[in-house]
Formats: C-alpha cells, sequence, structure tokens
C-alpha cells in the first residue's frame, strides 16, 4: 500500500546551492559521496552545517572530516502539500532531522527513496547523494537496511 | 528600585484596527493609515501629537507614507523589528522604550497586510530566484511551509512527551468558543466541537490538523504608546506596560532552528518569560488573561510550559478547556485568537489584551489587573505584560 515514489533527480537551478567558503567542502563532498561535516579539535564534538566556531565550545579549531554517513531519525514530517514545482509532483515525501553517529552532529535533509510509512522516530537511517548541477550534490536519506 | 527599568514609564493609551476578512478590496498602505488614525483618535490625539512610528520589517507600508497619509508632521523616531510575527510585542517595546527615554512622546505601532488575498506566506512559487541564507538549507528538501516547519519540532515533543494530537484541542475549541461571542471575528458564531476537531483534515499527520492551523487574514491593526503620565489624562484607561521584552537564544532561526540541541521546547520565549516576570515583580498566578500567540495549537502548549505555567511536559494535561476559558483560571485568546479572530500577526492579541485592562472586551473578564502577551513562537519572539494604573 505504499505510495509511488517521485523521481528527485531534476532540480531546477534556484534551488541549487550558492556555497560560501564556509560550506563549499560540504557540497563537493557530496558530489565525491561523502558526507563532510565539522569536527572540533578541542572538544571532539561535530557541527553540521559549517560555521566559524564550534558550536559546542566556542573554539576555532575546526576541521572538515569524512562522516560515516549513518545516524537515527530524531524527529520527522510528511510532506502532503507542496503548490511550489517540483515539489508539487514529488509529495507525499518525508523530510527528517537525522542525529548522526559522529557526536554532536544533526542534518536535516528529505527523504525521497524511502515510502513514508515505513519511517520513525528512532529508525536507522544512511546518507545518498544527489548530484545538482556540475559541482555539487545534496545529501538525502534513505532507511538503513544493513 | 533601580531607576533602570521600563516598567511602567509607558502605557498603551490608543488602539485602532480595521475590519478582520479575506480580501479587503484595498490597499495595504490603506489598511496601515486607517489603523494609525483609529488608534490616534482613540487615544484623543491628533495626527501632529504622534512623533514616532514603529512597525514589522515585513510591513509593506513606509513609515514616511503612513505619516505623509494621515498628516503627521515631525517624526523623531521610527524603527522596524524583524523575524515576522515574533516582532509583535517588540514594536511596543521600541515604542516603551522612546517615551520612557524621552525620545518621542507618542509612538504608534502598526501592522497591516493582505496576507489572504495578497501575497500568502508559505507561496514560494515565482518569488524566489535565490534562498535567503538559513533557507538555503532547507528548502531544496521541500520543506517551504510554516506547518511543515513547526511540525518537525511538535512531532519530537509529542515522542517525548507522549503528547497527541487530540491534546491540542481544547486550545482550539476555547480559542473558537470565544471567537463565536466576537462580533470582529472571522469565525463569529462558529464554535466547534471536540469532535469536530479530531475529524478534522490532517495537515501533517500525526501533528497538525486543519483546526490547529490559523486562518489567513487582511486587516491592520495599531497602538498608540506615551508615558504613563501623559496617558492618566487621556480619554481611556491606560494599558500599563509593567513588562516588555524580546527573546532570541543560541541557534534562533525564522521558523526551523532544526541545529539547535533540543527541538522540544521554545528557548525564545523562555527568554521572554525570564525577562518579563522579573522586569514587572509579577508570577503566573498574578496574570488575570494572556494572549497567547497561536498560529499552530502545539506551540501554545509549549509556551504554557516556557512561561511557567506549569512544567515541562506538562502542558497536554494542565491546558483543559475548563482553565483556559473565560472564568477559568487563565482564560486565554479572548478575542477568539489568531485561529478564530483573525492572523494580524499578533498585533491583534495586544489590542484584545488592552480592551481587557480597559474593561471593554466583548468577552470581559472580571478584575482584570494584568494581561499578558506573547508573540510568533518558533522564531525569535517577544511578549509584554500590560497592567491597570
Ligand atoms: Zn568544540
Amino acid at each position: 500500500m505504499s505510495s509511488p515514489l517521485a523521481d528527485w533527480s531534476e532540480s531546477p537551478a534556484w534551488l541549487a546551492p550558492i556555497p560560501t567558503s564556509d560550506d563549499r567542502e560540504f557540497w563537493v563532498g557530496a558530489r565525491n559521496g561523502e558526507l563532510r561535516i565539522q569536527r572540533c579539535g578541542a572538544c571532539g564534538l561535530h557541527q553540521h552545517y559549517a560555521r566559524m566556531l564550534c558550536s559546542h565550545c566556542g573554539a576555532d579549531e575546526i576541521a572538515f572530516v569524512v562522516a560515516s554517513g549513518l545516524g537515527t531519525i530524531y524527529s520527522f514530517t510528511v510532506i502532503r502539500k507542496n503548490g511550489v514545482p517540483p515539489f508539487r509532483e514529488r509529495v507525499p515525501f518525508v523530510v527528517a532531522s537525522v542525529q548522526l553517529d559522529e557526536p554532536g552532529a544533526r542534518v536535516l535533509a528529505a527523504m525521497p527513496t524511502t515510502a513514508i510509512e515505513s519511517v520513525a522516530i528512532g529508525a536507522r537511517v544512511r546518507a545518498q547523494f544527489r548530484p545538482v548541477g556540475d559541482e555539487f550534490a545534496f545529501v538525502d536519506f534513505a532507511l538503513d537496511s544493513a | 528600585m533601580s531607576d533602570r527599568t521600563l516598567s511602567r514609564k509607558a502605557a498603551i493609551a490608543g488602539i485602532g484596527q480595521t475590519e478582520f476578512s479575506k480580501d479587503s478590496g484595498r490597499s495595504e498602505l490603506q489598511l496601515a493609515c486607517e489603523a494609525v488614525l483609529a488608534a490616534i483618535t482613540d487615544a484623543g490625539l491628533t495626527p501632529s501629537d504622534v512623533d514616532g512610528l514603529v512597525t514589522f520589517t515585513m510591513d509593506t507600508s513606509e513609515e514616511m507614507e503612513v505619516a505623509r497619509n494621515v498628516g503627521m508632521t515631525e517624526v523623531s523616531m521610527f524603527s522596524r523589528v524583524h523575524y515576522g510575527g515574533g516582532a509583535a510585542a517588540g514594536t511596543v517595546l521600541q515604542a516603551a522604550m522612546a517615551v520612557a527615554t524621552g525620545v518621542a512622546d507618542a509612538v504608534v505601532c502598526y501592522r497591516a497586510f493582505n496576507e489572504r488575498s495578497g501575497n500568502r506566506f508559505g507561496n514560494m512559487t515565482g518569488r524566489i530566484t535565490t534562498l535567503p541564507p538559513w533557507l538555503s538549507w532547507y528548502a531544496p528538501y521541500g520543506l517551504m511551509t510554516p506547518a511543515s516547519w513547526v511540525a518537525l519540532h511538535a512531532h519530537r515533543y509529542m515522542e517525548r512527551y507522549g503528547v497527541t494530537n487530540a491534546d491540542f484541542a481544547p486550545i482550539a475549541i476555547v480559542d473558537r468558543t470565544n471567537a463565536a461571542t466576537n462580533p470582529g471575528a472571522w469565525f463569529y458564531e462558529r464554535p466547534i466541537t471536540f469532535e469536530e476537531h479530531q475529524q478534522s483534515r490532517w495537515i501533517i499527520e500525526p501533528v497538525l490538523r486543519l483546526l490547529d492551523c490559523c486562518q489567513e487574514s487582511d486587516g491592520g491593526v495599531a497602538v498608540l504608546v506615551t508615558s504613563t503620565e501623559r496617558a492618566r489624562d487621556l480619554p481611556n484607561p491606560p494599558a500599563v506596560i509593567a513588562a516588555a521584552s524580546q527573546g532570541a537564544t543560541f541557534d534562533s532561526e525564522m521558523m526551523t532552528s532544526y541545529y539547535r540541541d533540543d527541538l522540544t521546547g521554545l528557548p525564545e520565549m523562555g527568554v521572554v518569560a525570564k525577562r518579563v516576570w522579573s522586569q514587572s515583580g509579577l508570577t503566573p498566578s498574578d496574570i488575570s488573561t494572556a494572549f497567547l500567540y497561536d498560529h499552530f495549537t502545539p506551540f501554545v502548549l509549549m509556551q504554557l510550559e516556557e512561561l511557567g505555567f506549569c512544567g515541562r511536559g506538562e502542558a497536554k494535561d494542565w491546558a483543559t478547556v475548563e482553565r483556559l476559558s473565560l472564568g477559568g483560571e487563565l482564560p486565554i485568546n479572548t478575542s477568539g485568537g489568531l485561529l478564530g479572530e483573525a492572523y494580524i500577526h499578533g498585533m491583534n492579541g495586544i489590542t484584545e489584551c488592552v480592551r481587557q485592562i480597559r474593561g471593554t472586551s466583548c468577552n470581559q473578564l472580571a478584575n482584570v489587573e494584568h494581561a499578558l502577551v506573547t508573540s510568533g513562537t518558533g522564531v525569535p519572539t517577544s511578549g509584554l505584560i500590560l497592567s491597570t494604573l
């Protein structure tokens, strides 16, 4: 009884990221199939999205690391109505806040390849990557079958 | 008491509004000017007595256009407050500070829009060419409407404290019951039952049903702030500003804030609560009535917790219809709130509390001494306490 999943492969130009010097690493990483987040050298905790200082302790010893891509759903919502193309054609779909296995970081993303009926808070998920434009990619999540 | 306090130095002496509708048939500037003039007249003053103007950054009516159209001659102070509906009480804070410090003598705060018939929030079709930074992390995933933004917070809150959608029904029922006896309310004479709430369609399952979401409205509201001393001599009983504060915290965003540690509270309102209680010297038990910003019912429960009316996770049991109704322990949203009366970005909550202080509400309570007003939740926000002289 699951709803058919829409095709998310094409995104209009206005949705494409416009990376800054701070977060370019994230978008390029995604294009290379990696979830890159920041890790603080002082306290060892992680953060996403990219910032100048550690959001946990304020230190400036920030470096990008490649995360496992694994995490747990912290909260989610099902979008059933959205009048804006291309989302108008994609509903219904899940948007989730994912607590990464790397301590300190959460990532908010869509789950376009997952049936909405199978999503729950606490479910295990894995990052996947969806190219946008020539240089970057979006990070999505899917239920982790492993 | 230290001289460095805003408490009781300024008061709301005039209130004004247009009718609330779904299609005003006139410009936002026209609505703003009508509301501003009505507030000035209500205060027993003339436009040339007004020397300050405050509005929302989102408002489309330029201060000087308003001043020109209503005939203000000399304006010494104007400012705008950011963050959507979080600005409402913040405009009064700006006005009160100006009046208390002698920067201005009479300041009008206004907000007017055709939110239903004009540019509706959440409608991004054809309007966006590049995304603002905070939205660029969310919009690509289709998270674009206020209801969907709120849902991620509310869902986690529900999971954590065992709250169900039925626990939000009392807020909607009380709002609509109060609106039913307010001839100015959009839902005048249209109360709802618990069953109707539970049968209304899902907007965001399992969080929000249709009757949990506030309406969209066209209209304008304005209030005139002057010194408490001057307000004593004006025609209407002053609503003394016992406290006013804005509130924001680490990792506050506009409706999203998904990267803060905990999504089960409204920490911006926690800041407002701390400040208004200490500034006024009052406690929750002193409050006769409250206007709690009710764009989405789950955030009313979370506000009750942040403001200290009950403990964390207790609002689902505390917020009963009996307790929140006229004559109850904490009557809320006596005009019908944003759900029942109109969505004028929270400014209509301020005017209702002024009426309660004056004794002129259509749902007037007995012995009102202190009224609490909150502004938009899920955003950097504001709040104030209005008191009798
Ligand atoms: Zn750190």
